[in-house]
């Protein structure tokens, strides 16, 4: 599997290390964090490809730190994760962006195709924003 | 008794600007009408999708294309220039909340009254920001990004989605039927998980009590099939043309945008497919996408 780099945000650090140490074994680069805004602080300095993110967190919750997400960095796609069932904010998450609105608990193997899924898309969109780069260029 | 959910200040602005596109439409109103039926339907694969009823009636064919474009150009103008300062307001008024949570104002009798008003602000403030994404949604003509799909996935998962939800004073039965040699299609699945979304979602909203939502996947030629059903009590004729158009919902006052089905009808076009509904009043609606295969024609 090509390398790429996955942020997990989750207020169950159980959840956390172990989704971490899985993505490990699977040869990609991940790393966890428990709160939306520190996920928001990792990311001013960090890039990362694909985001894993809890929708009911303490404090700043999913949806709110997806919005800031995407106003940040568009091209990170986020796959959040919900406890409970809401349609409302899975349209929202959608809407502002998410990859995919994922009911916990979810298989390891079922998250890890949405994860490699999220990222192709992300290859398809820097493929096609290169393309775009190179045929749009001024001629000299 | 249907309720028209106009945003005021936004209509102000559409209707000055004479697009022409407001009046008042009905979906979601329900009565508790069940089609026998529907019962019948297992809530399991199948093999048949004939199985699940689809709702006949007048259907609804009216292009999004003419009346779109210069209320996607406004829709996308008043969300940006709405968007920072409705931002501020939120932050601003997150931190007054606070304050007032604390000493001294904490202690102070006063200050309860004011901690109700400034909450009540918080909660304006996010159902303004939740227009403005709506808006932004229906706005927005990237290009959608192609990746080779599973639909009956995404109708699985959507369907659990909905169905896990807590609805409340409501009991409603999601019932499958999809089509397992269905072919894969090259579209947009986080697009296409939005529309599934939404039109679940307004299908159980049509339900007053007791009901069923039935959905069935099925391959027709290049294209796929999703349809989507709710036995509730139907959108009246006069109404058809009209619910595709953007403000206009029947749902109680401030739960609805009435931007759902337009923004699904945007991006199903977007698609290269088509949205259409059937109804008949008293019975059922049935909303039908159809994706190509091969995907919307720009991108083969």
């Amino acid at each position: 599997m090509e390398k790429f780099r996955v942020l997990i945000v989750d207020d169950e650090d159980d959840f956390v290390e172990t989704m971490v140490k899985r993505l490990k074994s699977k040869g990609l680069e991940a790393e966890g964090v428990n709160r939306g805004h520190a996920a928001l602080e990792l990311l001013r300095h960090k890039e990362f490809d694909v985001c894993v993110l809890d929708v009911r967190m303490p404090g700043m919750d999913g949806i709110e730190t997806l919005r800031e997400m995407k106003k940040r960095d568009p091209s990170l796609e986020v796959i959040i994760l919900t406890g409970h069932g809401s349609v409302e904010s899975g349209i929202q998450g959608l809407q502002l962006g998410a990859y995919n609105y994922v009911m916990k608990p979810v298989p390891f193997p079922e998250l890890l195709e949405q994860i490699v899924q999220a990222y192709e898309r992300k290859v398809i969109e820097e493929e096609r924003r290169q393309h775009r780069l190179v045929h749009d260029a001024p001629e000299l | 008794m249907f309720v028209l959910d106009a945003q005021p200040g936004l209509t102000a602005v559409l209707c000055a600007l004479d697009i022409g596109v407001l009046c008042s439409i009905v979906l979601g109103v329900s009565c508790p009408l069940v089609l026998a039926s529907m019962a019948l339907i297992a809530d399991v694969e199948s093999e048949k999708s004939e199985d699940v009823p689809r709702c006949g009636g007048p259907q609804s064919s009216i292009s999004r294309t003419d009346i779109w474009s210069p209320v996607n150009a406004l829709s996308a103008g008043i969300a940006h220039e709405i968007n920072n300062p409705l931002g501020i307001i939120g932050q601003e008024a997150q931190l007054l909340k606070y304050l007032l949570e604390q000493e001294p104002f904490a202690s102070i009798e006063a200050s309860a009254g004011c901690l109700e008003s400034v909450r009540e602000i918080v909660r304006q403030v996010d159902r303004c920001k939740e227009i403005v994404n709506k808006l932004l949604s229906l706005a927005r003509q990237s290009d959608p990004i192609i990746q080779r799909t599973d639909i009956n996935t995404i109708v699985v998962e959507m369907a659990n989605l909905a169905e896990r939800q807590n609805l409340v004073d409501k009991d409603v039965k999601i019932v499958r039927s999809l089509r397992r040699e269905l072919p894969l299609v090259h579209t947009d699945p986080p697009l296409v998980r939005q529309v599934i979304l939404n039109l679940i979602n307004n299908a159980i909203q049509a339900i007053e009590k007791k009901g069923t939502v039935a959905i069935s996947t099925a391959p027709a030629g290049e294209w796929v099939e999703i349809a989507i059903t709710d036995d509730g009590c139907g959108i009246p004729q006069e109404n058809m043309s009209k619910i595709f158009t953007p403000f206009y919902s029947t749902k109680p006052h401030g739960t609805g945008t009435g931007l759902g089905l337009a923004i699904c009808r945007g991006i199903v076009e977007r698609l290269g497919g088509q949205l259409t509904v059937g109804s008949e009043v008293g019975k059922c609606t049935t909303f039908t996408v159809r994706l190509p295969v091969e995907g919307p024609a720009r991108s083969r």
